[in-house]
C-alpha cells in the first residue's frame, strides 16, 4: 500500500499497482524506495477529488469538490489495462474513441471535469489526460466560437478591428 | 482501497469553480490537438492567448498528429500532388506556421504538385512551398493565387517548370528567382505582375520557355535576353507594356520557334531584319 495526501491534508491508501499509474507517484516511490515509510504529498491536488462518487457521495453535483478521490476511481478502473500500445499504422485515435466507463465517469459537471484534467496533468496519468481533453474537445466541436466563448468564460480581448482581421485571415475555415 | 478519512470537511470546503483560463497551456494545447485542424485554426478568433497558442509550430506539430498518424507521415509519403486531401490542402490555407508543418511533414518527399483548377480557396502562394526541396515541378495556375510571388521559392533548385498562369498575382518577381538554376519553364501569364522585365530572369541558364504575357510590365525588352540564346524556345512577352525599340539580341536566339510581342508599346519598324537569322520560327506576332 502507498500512502498519499492531498494538499488539504488528506491521507489515502491505495495499493502500489493503482498509485503507480500516475508517474509522478512511481517516480517519487521509486526515488523514496520504501513507500511505507512516510505519505506521498500531492500539493497540487485537493483531497476531495482524488475519489468521486461511488458509495460515499452519492449525489456528485451536490459535491463537485472530489478531485483526488476522482482519480483513485478512475485508476482502479484501469488498473488491469494493458500497457498502452505503440503506435500503429492504423487509423489514428480520435475525440470520439472513449469507452462507455470512461464515458460515464467524466460524465460530471464542468468544473469537477477541469479539476480531473488538472490533476491528470499534474499526476502525469497520460491516459486520463488524453481521455478527459478529448471529452472537452466534443465539448467544443460543433460550436461557433462566441458558444464557445460563453462555454468556458473565455473573455474576447481582441478589438473588432483585430477580430475581423483574423476572420479574414481564416475565411477558408469559417464557412461551415 | 481509498478511504477518506474526513468527509465532512471536503463538502464544506469553499471553492470557486475550475475555469479554462486556469489551464496550463499545455493543457489547452491538448484539447484543442483533438479537434479537426480546420476546426482548431477557427478557434483562433477566441482570445489573443488562443491565438498564440494555436499558431505556433508546436501546435500545428500535435494537432497534425493527431490525425494523420507519424508513422504514416513518414513512410507513406508521395512524389506527386494532383489531389490534395484534407490535411495536404492545409499547405494552402492555412497559416504560415500550420503550412509550414504540413509541407516538412507530409509533403517532403514531393517531386510534383499539378493542382491547375483544383484548389477552391482564394489564397496567397504558401511560402512554405520553399522547403520542398525535391520540387521539380509545380502547377497552380487558375488556383484563384493572389499577392506577391514569395522569394521562397527561390530555394526551389531542383525546380524545372513553374507555372503560375492565370491566377491574381502582383507585384514584382522576387530576385531569388536566379537561384532556379533547372528551371526549363517558367509561365506566369494572365496575372497583373509590374515592373520592369525581371532580368534576374536572364541568368537561368536552362530556360527554354518564357512566357510573361498578360500582365502589366513595362519598360525596355533588355539586351540580356542574349544570355538565353542557347535554350529559349518560346517567347511570350504580348499583353504588357514593354516599350522601346525590340532589343537586335532576339534575333540570335537561334532556338527560338516561338515569338509573341503583340499588343506592347514596342517599336517593332526593324523586326523583320532582327529575325532574318531565326531559321527555327514558326509562329511570330508583333
Amino acid at each position: 500500500m502507498v500512502r498519499i495526501t492531498s494538499s488539504d491534508s488528506q491521507e489515502f491508501s491505495v495499493s502500489q499497482d493503482i498509485a503507480c499509474q500516475s508517474q509522478l507517484i512511481k517516480n517519487m516511490i521509486e526515488d523514496v524506495g520504501d513507500a511505507d515509510e512516510q505519505p506521498i504529498p500531492l500539493p497540487n491536488v485537493a483531497g476531495a477529488i482524488l475519489q468521486k462518487g461511488g458509495s460515499c457521495f452519492p449525489s456528485i453535483s451536490n459535491a463537485p469538490k472530489l478531485t483526488l478521490f476522482a482519480v483513485i476511481e478512475y485508476a482502479t478502473m484501469h488498473k488491469d489495462d494493458p500497457p498502452s500500445a505503440p503506435e500503429t499504422d492504423a487509423k489514428p485515435s480520435t475525440s470520439e474513441d472513449i469507452e462507455d466507463r470512461d464515458k460515464q465517469f467524466l460524465n460530471v459537471d464542468q468544473g469537477t471535469l477541469f479539476e480531473i484534467i488538472l490533476a491528470a496533468n499534474y499526476l502525469d496519468m497520460k491516459s486520463l489526460l488524453d481521455v478527459g481533453c478529448k471529452t472537452v474537445a466534443n465539448m467544443i466541436k460543433g460550436k461557433t466560437v462566441e458558444e464557445v466563448r460563453a462555454l468556458f468564460n473565455i473573455v474576447n480581448d481582441f478589438t473588432p478591428e483585430e477580430e475581423e482581421q483574423i476572420r479574414k485571415e481564416n475565411e477558408w475555415c469559417e464557412d461551415r | 482501497m481509498a478511504a477518506i478519512q474526513d468527509t465532512a470537511s471536503i463538502s464544506t470546503r469553499s471553492h470557486t469553480p475550475v475555469s479554462i483560463n486556469d489551464f496550463p497551456y499545455e493543457i489547452i494545447e491538448q484539447i484543442c490537438s483533438w479537434i479537426h485542424p480546420r476546426h482548431a485554426n477557427r478557434l483562433q478568433r477566441l482570445s489573443r492567448t488562443l491565438k498564440n497558442l494555436l499558431s505556433s509550430k508546436h501546435f500545428a506539430q500535435l494537432n497534425l498528429s493527431r490525425f494523420v498518424c507519424p508513422s504514416k507521415q513518414k513512410q507513406a509519403q508521395k512524389t506527386t500532388l494532383a489531389w490534395p486531401d484534407e490535411f495536404e490542402s492545409l499547405l494552402f490555407t492555412a497559416s504560415s506556421n500550420f503550412a509550414h508543418v504540413v509541407a516538412t511533414q507530409l509533403l517532403t518527399r514531393v517531386e510534383s504538385i499539378s493542382c491547375a483548377h483544383r484548389l477552391m480557396v482564394r489564397s496567397r502562394i504558401p511560402k512554405a512551398l520553399g522547403c520542398l526541396r525535391f520540387l521539380k515541378h509545380l502547377d497552380l495556375g487558375s488556383c484563384r493565387l493572389f499577392g506577391e510571388i514569395p522569394a521562397e521559392l527561390g530555394n526551389l533548385h531542383n525546380l524545372e517548370s513553374l507555372v503560375l498562369a492565370r491566377n491574381c498575382l502582383s507585384g514584382q518577381l522576387p530576385s531569388e528567382f536566379r537561384n532556379l538554376q533547372k528551371l526549363r519553364i517558367l509561365n506566369l501569364m494572365g496575372n497583373k505582375l509590374t515592373g520592369s522585365f525581371p532580368t534576374q530572369i536572364c541568368e537561368i541558364k536552362t530556360l527554354e520557355v518564357l512566357d510573361l504575357s498578360g500582365n502589366q510590365m513595362n519598360g525596355p525588352v533588355p539586351y540580356a535576353l542574349l544570355e538565353l540564346q542557347a535554350t529559349l524556345r518560346e517567347l511570350n512577352l504580348a499583353g504588357n507594356q514593354f516599350s522601346g525599340k525590340v532589343p537586335v539580341e532576339i534575333g540570335q536566339c537561334f532556338k527560338l520557334e516561338y515569338l509573341y510581342l503583340h499588343s506592347n508599346l514596342l517599336d517593332c519598324s526593324e523586326i523583320a531584319f532582327v529575325l532574318a537569322g531565326l531559321t527555327r520560327l514558326i509562329v511570330r506576332s508583333f
